[in-house]
């Protein structure tokens, strides 16, 4: 990590401590076990952040959140990740709170805030639709007013952790403007109204995180609507910008890391001895390890200047693939023992193979899960044309 | 071995297999076995690369490549020959062994006439659904020997039964002091390594062909989806950065339908130059296993990331095929002699 100033490794240190001293054990040690978590796991967690006033980044310190700079956002990140607490899940906290304190009305401000920091409610983020994925200006979803009233009507797809919240954000259009982009509203509606029907999707790790959710005129108040009508393309994109940059998790990367090494220790070899000593995988783990410190400087430049578009896009790229190479590497280092597919839901979840241990199962179901960190928040190929459209310029 | 089949030959197994998975959709090994006559195929490898590559296309879960390898090593030792349609299969993987027989520390002692056997096999794919189990034991201080077990008979024998990623029914087998009679023994005692070698190299070769018709399927499944898929007013297909992986996808589907033949037809050589052989066949085919899978959920969007569509399925069955019976830095090694 690049130099940090005095009042920013004084920081780490505290959340270092928090972590090891302030946060639910049950949380680390699930996780730490590749168990997944509970619903009321990440609302334990939540708990304990928010209790420390530090549950509410990227929002600022009016509305409770944590008012930190981007670095010590970094350091916070870095800590999480590497106590293997529970990453917060980012709908509520990290993509709709920051647009909620900087463009919704008072009284939004005053009612989903607070519920969201006392994790009273979770959310969802409904933008995609199965014809709008890519190209998410072509979406049809539909809210048409009626009185003080909006119908809503539509499908909105691959929505994670809807099966565990109660609201959902959706990208509504609510007129048919020339360009496509515009004529979009930003609507807030429970999810527990007439009319919603959630349907669950199975994904191939075997996760059912996902779902597919039907409105059929789905009645909500237009003080529902964040922002102004039609605006909703605007407050998504400075919202963009933010989902991007979390997709860093430098920490955890490192960790992963780590954790392959521990591993490969375990592991037998090839003509005895264990993996850790296998010069096939060493060089594959330090090839790795290179490209994610130039990653992170290439973060910690980012953070400490301004981010531009291309930039942001550039390292939602580098970030999401070496994630990815990492999973690779995991199940590489497994061998046969990436075979078996396990439900993790138990704390003896990994009895079901006596003669392989939790490393294998988890580490395959990580790389099939992980291939969609390419795909979401804008897949690789829509971030190149994105940053092409900025070299463009260079080619005249 | 059987005499090679000519071309007219190739094309009818070929179309007889496929029409069988097409109409049967979730085919049991038996009628398997027993409709299509496969009794020859099980040790004849050209004729089983031609029903394995149909049954990767169709990527049915048929113990196919586990039959033929265990049908193979008991033709191969003179044992009483399967009936077509049981089911064996060939335990030899162990939790302290990566992928070299020579880990192997499951021990069979002599027992007055019989044997007792004792130690864990890990992942033994189809040992749920298996009659026989091939199980390779240490016999001695030197050699490795192999005993046919009945899988029936589960005194002694602890079985913990899962499912594979590719869906495939497989077990961890704990042995203690499971015994057996004399006749379980099949080869002579302690001379096995080299005959699971050969065996291993066989069932690579099949692999590589149930690759193909798996990599091809993922192939034509990507292009038939990016055909209809419609993002910006167009079908994505469209696009030349899609149209390019895509290239990329039928270039390894190349490489691999290549490598499958090279495996086949090294089957019959020197040890050696079987080994070199087969191991550069399966460095390109775990590639482009790795590499079109990849390539096939991208390309899909969300819709790859789901259970409901076959492209995911396809490709966990490519990532078991990576890994069944060595993987690619196994092999790399292999060649280079290390
Ligand atoms: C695990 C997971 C979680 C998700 N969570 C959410 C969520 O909470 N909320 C939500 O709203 N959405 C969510 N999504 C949806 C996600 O944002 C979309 O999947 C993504 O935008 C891609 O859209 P698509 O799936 O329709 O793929 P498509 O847009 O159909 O893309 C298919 C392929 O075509 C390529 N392609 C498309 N356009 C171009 C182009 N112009 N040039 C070159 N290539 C192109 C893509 O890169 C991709 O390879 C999630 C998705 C996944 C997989």
């Amino acid at each position: 990590m690049l130099k940090l100033a005095p009042e920013e490794t004084a920081f780490q240190n505290e959340v270092r401590a928090f972590f090891a001293h302030d946060y639910p054990a049950h949380v680390i040690a699930k996780n730490k076990a590749g168990q997944r978590l509970t619903k009321e796991d990440h609302v334990d967690a939540q708990h304990a952040l928010n209790a420390r006033g530090w549950l509410g980044v990227g929002w600022p310190r009016a509305v409770g959140g944590t008012g930190w700079t981007p670095i010590e956002r970094y350091i916070f990140d870095q800590e999480l990740e590497f106590a293997h607490a529970a990453g917060i899940i980012p709908m509520a906290v990290i993509y709709i709170g920051p647009i909620i304190a900087a463009f919704g009305s008072e009284r939004q401000k005053a009612e989903w805030l607070p519920a969201i920091l006392e994790s009273r409610s979770f959310w969802a983020q409904g933008y995609s639709e199965p014809e709008a994925g890519s190209d998410l200006a072509s979406l049809r979803f539909s809210a048409v007013r009626d009185g003080d009233d909006y119908i809503l009507n539509g499908t909105k797809i691959w929505t994670s952790g809807a099966l565990w919240a109660d609201w959902i954000f959706c990208l509504a259009r609510t007129s048919r403007e020339e360009r496509k982009q515009q004529g979009i509203s930003l609507i807030c509606a429970p999810l527990d109204l007439p009319g919603i029907r959630v349907h669950p999707i199975r994904l191939i790790d075997g996760s059912d995180e996902l779902a597919r959710i039907e409105f059929d005129n789905v009645r909500v108040p237009v003080t529902n609507r964040i922002g102004d009508e039609g605006q909703a393309w605007h407050y998504a994109n400075v919202l963009l910008k933010t989902e991007r940059l979390s997709y860093a998790h430098i920490g955890s990367k490192k960790r992963d890391l780590a954790k392959l090494l521990e591993e490969a220790a375990k592991l037998p070899a090839r003509s005895g001895g264990t993996m850790d000593r296998d010069p096939a995988f060493r060089l594959a783990h330090a090839r790795v390890e290179a490209r994610l410190a130039a990653i992170e400087a290439s973060i910690l430049r980012a953070l400490r200047g301004e981010v531009s578009m291309a930039t942001a896009a550039a390292l939602k790229i580098a970030c999401t693939e070496c994630a990815q190479t990492i999973t690779e590497l995991g199940i590489d280092l497994a061998g046969r023992h990436r075979l078996p597919m396990l439900e993790r839901d138990s704390a003896d979840w990994a009895a079901a193979t006596p003669a392989v241990g939790p490393f294998g199962p988890a580490a395959v179901q990580s790389y099939l899960f992980e291939r969609a960190q390419t795909i979401y928040g804008g897949s690789t190929e829509v971030q190149k044309n994105i940053i092409w459209r900025s070299l463009a310029g260079m080619a005249r | 071995m059987s005499a090679a089949l000519s071309e007219a030959e190739q094309a009818m197994l070929h179309d007889a297999v496929r029409a069988f998975l097409v109409k049967e959709g979730a085919p049991r090994w038996p009628d398997f076995a027993d409709r299509l006559r496969i009794g020859a195929a099980l040790v004849d490898a050209q004729q089983g690369s031609i029903i394995a590559e149909e049954i990767g296309r169709a990527r049915a879960h048929l113990p196919f490549a586990e039959v033929a390898t265990a049908a193979w090593l008991l033709d191969h030792c003179g044992a009483t020959a399967l009936p077509a349609d049981k089911v064996a299969t060939l335990a030899w993987a162990e939790p302290g062994l990566r992928y070299d027989f020579a880990g192997i520390e499951t021990r069979a002692r002599r027992d007055g006439d019989g044997w007792r056997l004792d130690g864990t096999k890990a992942v033994v794919g189809w040992a749920p659904k298996a009659d026989i189990i091939l199980v390779a034991a240490r016999t001695g201080d030197e050699g490795v020997s192999l005993f046919q077990v009945d899988s029936a008979r589960t005194e002694g024998l602890r079985p913990s039964p899962y499912r594979t990623i590719d869906g495939h029914p497989a077990a961890d087998l704990i042995f203690e002091n499971h015994s057996l009679a004399a006749d379980a023994l099949i080869g002579p005692e302690g001379t096995a390594i080299d005959l699971l070698e050969e065996a291993r190299d066989r069932a690579l070769a099949l692999l590589a062909a149930e690759a193909v018709g798996l990599l091809d399927s993922l192939l034509e499944q990507t292009i038939a989806y990016t055909g209809q898929r419609r993002q910006f007013g167009q079908p994505i297909a469209g696009f030349q950065a899609l149209q390019h992986r895509m290239v990329d996808m039928y270039l390894e589907c190349e490489l691999a339908r290549s490598s499958a033949w090279l495996a086949v037809e090294a089957l019959g050589e020197s040890p050696a130059d079987r080994a070199r052989a087969v191991s550069c066949a399966m460095v390109n085919v775990a590639r482009a296993c790795r590499s079109v899978g990849q390539q096939a959920i991208q390309l899909h969007g969300g819709m790859g990331m789901t259970d409901e569509l076959a492209i995911g399925h396809y490709v966990k069955r490519a990532m078991a095929i990576e890994v069944l019976w060595a993987d690619a830095d196994w092999h790399l090694a292999r060649i280079v002699g290390l």
